[in-house]
């Protein structure tokens, strides 16, 4: 295989919103700085954009505080989030939000050329270009160089330093060898873990990109960094069959959540995000389901105002409607998905400091790979995107060191496990049976859907054992090229990703968040055992858990 | 869900190859026969990057069977002020949207 080297004074991996966002921001800070991002598809597309976003939903609206929106996050987790990166990314969502309008994202003004709010949070734009938009900004700087359609599968750290990564071409037979002095990792949350809604032609037909897999988790596992909160999986509540998202109905229309009997619901389980997908779960298991948004005698207008909003994020459920009838003549059915690991909404990912470093010298992480701060949604990844760029930068500047030959020998070590799998040759199970089994493995013992979500300590145990063997298989499974050996590595990630999982779950013995962490041996909160965080370090193939005291919005938290 | 390449409309510039944040559609053949082929229709997420972005509207977008498609295609023309959609089943134009690109959703 043709290897290529790459060198950089600060290495990006992952182009999606968090990525684009620290390259300019890193750039702008300092114009000479050799900067690349690593991009496994094309940045104008990836990532969890691609199709648009409705509106922005993490903003501190007229009258309202940064101190607000960590409220609001805080209370949504039952406590479980780390205030010092609430604060620091809340006090710079507008910031980034106006350097957005700036970019040429249209937001909507009202008579006063002020933003006008969808409740106390969110604002209103036309999100169906935000990718691009952000994209161009990152390539519109000098020195930003963007490699895509390579495909990072291993950082080269020594003694707790990353120097680098390692990476496959999608487009050639080719390695990619990259040098650097400081990364940040920013390639987004975990998809594909369980069995999907639909898991058949249309699997990929899910919430969360289907190609965020998780490598960032699993890249840093294996490097060692301590990661937090994986028990915290995230469950959305979308529209049957299309899995588009539901917020734009109920808040747009003012659409109610009512089961099969007409009843209201949504107010019975609670306001919290998991509690709005239980309160469904709940209906469902017991007998009063499917649950609808009520959208019947809404106006011609309104519906046609669904038409274009859902255009400009999740096509499909305008297509949908189109052909089956739109939602004046019918209610909208909902369900929840397969459950997620994604930083970005609930809050698992690397255990960061307050500047977003993780526990691997020189190692930052931003955005849905970064744990300990949900709701952050679109502007809180820009956010994180920029204080990680930014302390990055100062690090760069203060660490002008050379690489250790022990780097060059583990980046070969990586090409030649490629070359290993594209040489394999015993196809039996493919790939594809390994992430299906994968997914049904979590699906029925460690809380999916057919599950209701729930699981029991001697279900984890079986899906611990059940995960393991698979990992032994993948490890022989077979790529016939470049795009199989892709997919080889998503699954081996995810089932790392799933191992993590499956600990968490386990570790914590109580039900803090219904549907989201719903442990059936300990189905009540409790405070006295775990007002913390669950951490944890993978070594030597094991997942070992630490529990760490919570950190408060005003602390500066330093590893 | 998922997209089809029409390839007599497809002047094979390879920009869904490009665009496609799954790395799902591969260029096929040479010179005037080189055409986009979608290699993996059952891992599309529906994102419609390659319906937007090529230049000849080759590109449909549909759902599947097993979520309540009926056959009808979705297809884009871009250009820097708007978004022409139009809906169409069995050749027939179904429904025609334009999103103008200057106006935020109203919800």
């Amino acid at each position: 295989m043709e290897q290529n080297t790459v060198e950089a004074d600060l290495l990006i991996i992952g182009g999606g919103t968090a990525g684009c966002y620290a390259a300019k921001t890193a750039a702008k800070l300092n114009p000479d700085l050799n900067i690349v991002i690593a991009e496994k598809a094309d940045i104008r597309r990836s990532g969890c954009l691609a199709s648009g976003v409705n509106a922005l939903n993490a903003y501190i609206t007229k009258g309202k505080t940064p101190d607000f929106y960590v409220d609001y996050a805080t209370n949504d987790a039952d406590g479980i989030v780390r205030g010092d990166l609430l604060l620091t990314l809340s006090q710079r969502l507008n910031k980034v939000t106006a350097d957005l309008e700036k970019m040429g994202l249209v937001i909507l003004k009202d008579e006063n050329g002020d933003y006008v709010a969808r409740g106390n949070r969110n604002i209103k734009i036309n999100g169906e270009n935000i990718k691009p938009l952000l994209a161009r900004a990152a390539r519109r700087q000098r020195h930003v160089k963007i490699i895509n359609h390579v495909n990072i599968v291993d950082f080269l750290v020594d003694h707790n330093r990353i120097y680098g990564a390692v990476g496959f071409s999608l487009l050639e037979s080719a390695a990619y060898v990259f040098h650097a002095k400081t990364v940040i990792i920013a390639t987004g949350g975990a998809s594909g873990l369980y069995k999907p809604n639909n898991p058949g032609f249309s699997k990929h037909k899910m919430w969360y990109s289907p190609f965020n897999t998780g490598a960032g988790y699993a890249m840093g596992m294996r490097a060692g960094a301590e990661m937090t909160t994986f028990e915290m999986r995230f469950i959305a509540l979308r529209c049957k069959d299309t899995i588009a998202p539901t917020g734009t109905i109920a808040q747009g229309v003012g659409a109610k959540q009512v089961n099969a009997l007409g009843d209201v619901y949504e107010t019975k389980y609670g306001l919290r995000t998991s509690e709005r997908v239980y309160g469904t779960v709940k209906e469902n298991q017991e007998g009063r389901g499917p649950c609808y948004l009520k959208t019947t005698g809404i106006t011609r207008q309104q519906e046609q105002d669904l038409y274009h909003a859902y255009l400009n994020m999740a096509p499909g459920q305008t297509l949908r409607w189109l052909e089956n009838g739109g939602p004046r003549e019918q209610n909208v059915e909902i369900e929840g998905t397969e459950p997620y690991i994604v930083g970005g909404h609930s809050a698992s990912g690397y255990w960061v400091n307050t500047d977003r470093e993780t526990t691997v010298h020189h190692l930052f992480a931003a955005g849905d790979v970064a744990g300990g701060a949900p709701q952050k949604y679109v502007t809180g990844a820009l956010a994180e995107g920029e204080i990680a760029a930014e302390a990055a930068v100062k690090q760069i500047q203060k660490h002008p060191d050379s690489i250790p030959t022990s780097v060059d020998a583990k980046a070969k070590a990586i090409v030649k496990q490629a070359e290993q799998y594209l040489n394999h040759t015993d196809d039996q199970p493919s790939i594809q049976e390994i992430e299906t089994t994968m997914q049904t493995v979590m699906d029925q013992d460690a809380g999916g859907i057919s599950q209701y979500y729930g699981y029991t300590t001697a279900q984890l145990a079986i899906a611990e054992t059940k995960i393991e063997e698979l990992q032994k298989q993948i490890e022989l499974a077979c790529a016939h090229n470049m795009h199989e050996l892709m997919s080889l590595y998503e699954v081996r990630e995810r089932l790392l990703v799933c191992q993590c999982v499956i600990a968490h779950l386990g570790a914590r013995k109580e039900t803090r968040w219904h549907s989201f962490a719903e442990n059936l041996d300990y189905p009540e909160p409790d405070n006295q055992h775990f007002q913390k965080y669950i951490n944890s370090v993978y070594r030597n193939g094991q997942v070992n858990i630490i529990y760490r005291e919570l950190v408060k919005r005003d602390e500066y938290y330093e590893h | 869900m998922s997209i089809k390449i029409d390839k007599e409309k497809c002047n094979g510039c390879g920009l869904c190859a490009d665009i496609c944040p799954g790395n799902l559609i591969k260029m096929v053949g040479k010179g005037k026969n080189r055409k986009a082929e979608m290699a993996y229709p059952d891992e599309c997420w529906g994102c419609m990057s390659c319906v937007k972005i090529c230049p000849k509207h080759a590109i449909e977008f549909y759902l599947g069977d097993d979520i309540g498609g009926k056959g009808t295609v979705l297809i884009a023309e871009t250009n820097h002020k708007e978004i022409d959609w139009t809906a169409c089943k069995e050749g027939c134009i179904l429904e025609k949207i334009i999103t103008s690109r200057k106006d935020a959703n109203k919800y």
